[in-house]
C-alpha cells in the first residue's frame, strides 16, 4: 500500500456533518458545555481545605498554576485579578479543544481537534487582539493608546510611515498566535494519522515476517506520539495563554 | 479510526469558514461568560482565602516559633542562673565546710594536746609521786637493812635525813 497525503490531509480537516453543522463546530460547542459543566462542578465542590486526590486536586493544582506563573508575573496580582476568569478561559478551552482531538472514538467520533483549524486558532486569536487592544486603549485613554504606538521624539515625517508598522506590528501577534497553534496540533495529528496509515497498510499487504513487527513497531510509536501529544496540548494552550498574557501586559505598561 | 474518517472533507486547511470562526467567538464568550458568574469568582475566592488562611497558619507558626525560641532562651537563661547560684551555693558550702572542718580538726588538736598536756603533768605527778614513793620505800629499806645490819634501830632524825640524802643523790645520778 502507498500512503499519499490525500490519504491523510482529509482527515485533518474540517467536514460538514448530515445536520448542518461542521465536526469542529460541532467539538468547540461539546469544550464549551463541558468546560462550564466542569467549573460549575468545581465551584460547587471546592473549599478552603486543600483537595487531595481525583479531578478537582488536579484542577486546582492547574487554575493556580495558571494563576500564580502565567498570570500574575506579568500582570501583578492587583491588576491580574482583573484578567484571571479571562486567562482561565483561555486556557482551559485550549487546552481541551486540544485534547479532545485524542480521545478515542466515542467520545470524539469525527477524530478530529478544534484548534486543528486555523478559523478556530484565528477567532481566538481574535478574541485575545480585541482584548489586548481594550486593555491598553482602557489604561491609557482611547486615544492616546494610538498616539502611543509611535515612539516620542519621532520626526513628523516618518510618524505615519512607523504608526503603520506599529499597526503591522500589533496584527502580527494574533497572527503569531493563530498559526503556532494550529500548526503543532495540525503537526500532531498527521503524524498520528501517517502511524495509523502504516498499521492499515501493514495489516493488509505486507507478508508476517515483515507485517508483524512493523505492526508491534508502528503500534509503539502510536502509543508514544500519543503521550507526546497530551504533552503538546498542554504546552501549546500554555504557551498561547502566557504570549497572551504578555502582550496584554505589554499594552498596559506605562511605556507601551 | 471510525468510518466517519471517510466523510468528505470541506475546504482546505487555510479555509477561513467565517461560520467557525463565529462558532468559536460564540463558544468561548458563553463559556466565558457563565464561568465568569457562576465559576470563576467562587474558585478565585475560595482559592485566596485558603491562601490566606494558609498564610496565617504559617504566620502563627512562625509566631510561635518564635515565642517558643523565646520562651526556651528565656529558661536557658534561668538554667544558666540556676547553674550559677548553684555553683556559688557549693562554693559557698564547701569553704564553709572547709571552714567547719578545719575549726574541728583545730579543736580536736587543741583538745588533743590539752588531754596530752594534761596527761603528761599527770604522769609526771604519778611520776613524782612514785619516785617519792620509791624514794620513801628505799630509805624504809635502807634504814631496815642498815638496822639490821647493826642490830639496833636507827631511826632518829638524822639517820632517815642521811639516807634520804643518799637516796637523792642516787637518784640523780641515775
Amino acid at each position: 500500500m502507498r500512503l499519499a497525503s490525500e490519504d491523510i490531509v482529509p482527515h485533518l480537516l474540517d467536514y460538514r456533518l448530515p445536520f448542518g453543522v461542521t465536526a469542529h463546530q460541532l467539538l468547540l460547542a461539546e469544550v464549551a458545555v463541558f468546560m462550564i459543566a466542569l467549573f460549575w462542578w468545581a465551584s460547587r465542590r471546592i473549599s478552603t481545605q486543600p483537595a487531595k486526590t481525583g479531578v478537582l486536586a488536579l484542577l486546582e493544582v492547574a487554575m493556580v498554576w495558571v494563576r500564580d506563573e502565567v498570570v500574575y508575573p506579568w500582570l501583578g496580582p492587583e491588576r491580574g485579578r482583573r484578567y484571571l476568569g479571562f486567562f482561565w478561559t483561555l486556557f482551559f478551552f485550549i487546552l481541551f479543544a486540544n485534547v479532545w482531538g485524542l480521545l478515542p472514538f466515542p467520545l470524539n467520533p469525527w477524530d478530529r481537534a478544534p484548534t486543528g483549524n486555523l478559523a478556530v486558532t484565528g477567532a481566538l486569536a481574535a478574541i485575545v487582539f480585541v482584548v489586548i487592544q481594550v486593555s491598553g486603549m482602557r489604561e491609557h485613554g482611547w486615544g492616546r493608546y494610538w498616539i502611543d504606538l509611535v515612539p516620542p521624539g519621532t520626526p513628523w515625517f516618518l510618524w505615519p510611515l512607523l504608526f503603520v508598522i506599529e499597526l503591522i506590528g500589533l496584527v502580527t501577534k494574533p497572527f503569531a498566535l493563530t498559526v503556532r497553534l494550529f500548526a503543532n496540533m495540525t503537526g500532531g495529528h498527521a503524524i498520528l494519522l501517517v502511524l495509523f496509515g502504516f498499521l492499515l497498510g501493514v495489516q493488509h499487504y505486507a507478508s508476517p515476517v515483515i507485517g508483524v513487527p512493523s505492526t508491534l513497531a508502528s503500534f509503539a510509536f502510536i502509543l508514544f506520539i500519543t503521550v507526546f501529544e497530551v504533552l503538546i496540548a498542554l504546552i501549546q494552550a500554555y504557551i498561547f495563554t502566557i504570549l497572551s498574557v504578555i502582550f496584554v501586559s505589554l499594552a498596559v505598561a506605562e511605556e507601551h | 479510526m471510525s468510518g466517519t474518517l471517510l466523510a468528505a472533507a470541506s475546504g482546505g486547511f487555510t479555509d477561513l469558514n467565517l461560520a467557525t470562526m463565529i462558532w468559536a467567538w460564540v463558544s468561548f464568550g458563553v463559556t466565558f461568560f457563565i464561568l465568569s458568574k457562576v465559576a470563576w469568582p467562587m474558585l478565585a475566592r475560595k482559592m485566596e482565602e485558603r491562601e490566606l488562611r494558609i498564610a496565617e497558619g504559617l504566620k502563627k507558626a512562625e509566631e510561635a516559633e518564635a515565642r517558643a525560641r523565646e520562651l526556651a532562651a528565656k529558661q536557658e537563661e534561668i538554667f544558666e542562673e540556676a547553674r550559677i547560684q548553684a555553683q556559688k551555693f557549693l562554693a559557698e558550702s564547701r569553704a564553709m565546710a572547709e571552714n567547719i572542718k578545719s575549726e574541728m580538726i583545730n579543736a580536736a588538736q587543741q583538745e588533743i594536746a590539752e588531754l596530752r598536756e594534761r596527761a603528761k603533768k599527770e604522769i609526771a605527778l604519778e611520776q613524782a609521786k612514785a619516785v617519792e614513793d620509791l624514794k620513801r620505800a628505799t630509805v624504809e629499806l635502807t634504814l631496815e637493812a642498815t638496822a639490821r645490819l647493826l642490830k639496833r634501830e636507827v631511826r632518829d632524825e638524822d639517820h632517815v635525813r642521811l639516807a634520804r640524802e643518799v637516796v637523792e643523790e642516787v637518784a640523780l645520778r641515775l
